[in-house]
């Protein structure tokens, strides 16, 4: 990877919209849009909610689906190398996950990341996230039939990340991304009702980023894997915070809502780190809290 | 980066804000928007940006004017800049009216009608030799601006206070209708102009976070089953496309 920001799952489509912007080339890498087996048109209602310093999002997954992915999205993506293809996963069950990976398979991407941590779908996605065991076991299920290396996004919702962690890295996961959206919950007191559909929706922004910090943190700890640590980041100073924390490299995304050019931003200022302080690279400063 | 060279109260919370933007930039045209940053520089709170739609471009100055009622915490801080502030936006943003060699009836909603002053001042610049008629309606006296404006650019300018302004619009007057407003009017809009077979365009005014198509927050369905998005397909639509004539309603 030329450098380690990272487009995050869901917030950066599969890099086209932001290609009117800004070359994208120079992005460290692009994680598509959460894919699912047969695509989704995502969920009814209110899909987002501001909190102070973040935002609550229900968009349940709307993606054209895998096979649309292999055929047409995937090929563009390849158009902005070097900056590294992602492509995101989710499901709702063990079939959707296993046989959405071996369509995978057909695609010229660098990274499969396994999404076991929406909180937006009502079945599967964060569900195979909470437990150790559950998430081990798509793991397993996922690295059995993938040619490509496996990243498993975790949940901060988790009962125990560092848990999961180490259970997706022993079920032979080449590296973890964390954290996912947290499960929130807002009303809307005029209507006497929740504001989503769902009830819940997952909140993310720079509201989060301690609490994700300090998960990024434990787990950099506990695994021996690549860790990609993403919540919050807004600047280069934070994701610097989540290199110091361990992280090998970051994701950003609510962020780039606010704020179009915010990962160029952040790789503009990690380079002048770099040369204020004389690093030949940011990986100098990874793990050392 | 722009520069606000006026920030000023229209009448009860309505604000007009005029913006000098970089010489080289394309201003835009009637429908489209631009993502304004509500918050102060380096902070996060609130975090989105809004989307505002455009009321008017002055090529010469190279100035955008955004006519806006203050609603929340984002346009309250908005209505709260000053002349010679810095503003933050992103745009324009998204498609806007087309135009028709052909008469039009415009049926605008409040402030909510801003767009389709450009649109007039646009129709009128490529085909001054067709008749532009103005249907403008107001919840309550306080509210009612902007008359004057299009009547400087329309054939006629009908007023609505307190009432439905689409019941006073005739739609076997004319072929082609525009609106823009609350979701709900121009529901009645597109439910009428269903009723007569006539074209309408809405522009639908939709909750966003990204503005540019990458977050999925303002999708809509359309009249096919596909979803579009209301920031990057729209937020122009034909307003068949959009709304359910069967349902009464917008596809969700």
């Amino acid at each position: 990877m030329q450098n380690p920001v990272i487009a995050a799952s869901g917030t950066f489509g599969f890099g086209a919209e932001y290609a009117e912007f800004f070359d994208v080339k120079k992005l460290g890498g692009i994680s598509g849009k959460g894919l699912t087996l047969q695509g989704s048109q995502g969920n009814s209602g209110m899909r987002i909610h501001e909190t102070p310093a973040g935002i609550m999002n229900s968009i349940g997954l709307e993606n054209p689906g895998v096979r649309h992915f292999v055929e047409i999205e995937s090929k563009k993506m390849r158009e902005y190398s070097p900056c590294i293809s992602i492509a995101n996963l989710g499901g709702h069950s063990e079939h959707d996950y296993t046989e959405g990976a071996r369509m995978l398979n057909d695609a010229d991407i660098d990274i499969l990341e396994l999404n076991i941590s929406c909180p937006n779908v009502k079945c599967g996605g964060m569900a195979y996230g909470i437990l150790p065991e559950t998430a081990a076991d798509i793991t397993r299920k996922v690295k059995a039939v993938t040619r490509h290396p496996l990243m498993v996004k975790l949940s901060p919702n988790a009962h125990d990340i560092q848990a999961v962690a180490k259970a997706v890295e022993d079920a032979g996961a080449d590296a973890v991304s964390l954290v996912n959206t947290f499960l929130g919950l807002a009303i809307d007191t005029a209507r006497k009702a929740p504001v989503f559909n769902n009830i819940n929706a997952g909140v993310s922004g720079p509201c989060i980023m301690p609490i994700a910090l300090c998960m990024v943190h434990k787990v950099c700890k506990s695994v021996k894997i690549p860790v990609v640590g993403l919540g919050g980041i807004r600047t280069a100073d934070d994701a610097l915070q989540f290199i110091m924390a361990g992280a090998t490299a970051v994701q950003v995304g609510t962020s780039t809502f606010a704020d179009p050019y915010a990962m160029l931003k952040i790789i503009d200022g990690l380079e002048k780190y770099c040369t204020e302080q004389g690093l030949s690279n940011i990986s100098q400063v990874r793990g050392i809290i | 980066m722009a520069l606000i060279l006026q920030n000023v109260a229209l009448c009860n919370n309505t604000y007009k804000m005029t913006v000098s933007m970089p010489t080289s930039s394309d201003l835009g045209v009637s429908g489209q928007f631009y993502m304004i940053k509500v918050s102060p520089e380096h902070s996060c709170d609130p975090l989105l940006s809004r989307p505002i739609s455009i009321f008017d471009t002055d090529e010469s100055n190279h100035t955008v004017t955004f006519l806006y009622m203050v609603v929340g915490r984002g346009t309250e801080l908005m209505s709260r800049m000053k002349q010679g502030d810095e503003l933050t936006l992103t745009g324009p943003l998204g498609h806007g009216y087309p135009h028709f060699d052909t008469d039009v009836t415009l049926i605008g909603g409040g402030v909510g009608a801003a767009p389709l002053y450009l649109f007039a001042k646009e129709h009128k610049a490529l085909y001054p030799q067709r008749k532009i008629l103005m249907h403008i309606g107001f919840r309550n006296e306080n509210e009612v601006l902007l008359t004057d404006d299009f009547a400087a650019l329309c054939n006629g300018v009908k007023l609505n206070v307190g009432g439905y302004v689409t019941d006073d619009v005739d739609f076997e007057s004319s072929s082609l209708f525009y609106t823009c407003g609350t979701m709900p009017m121009m529901a009645a809009a597109a439910k009428h102009a269903s009723a007569h077979k006539k074209t309408l365009y809405v522009s639908l005014d939709t909750h966003m976070a990204c503005g540019v198509g990458a977050c999925l927050v303002c999708t809509c369905k359309t009249q096919d089953g596909t979803k579009k998005r209301a920031c990057k397909d729209g937020p122009v639509f034909e307003a068949s496309q959009v709304y359910d004539a069967e349902k009464g309603c917008f596809y969700e």
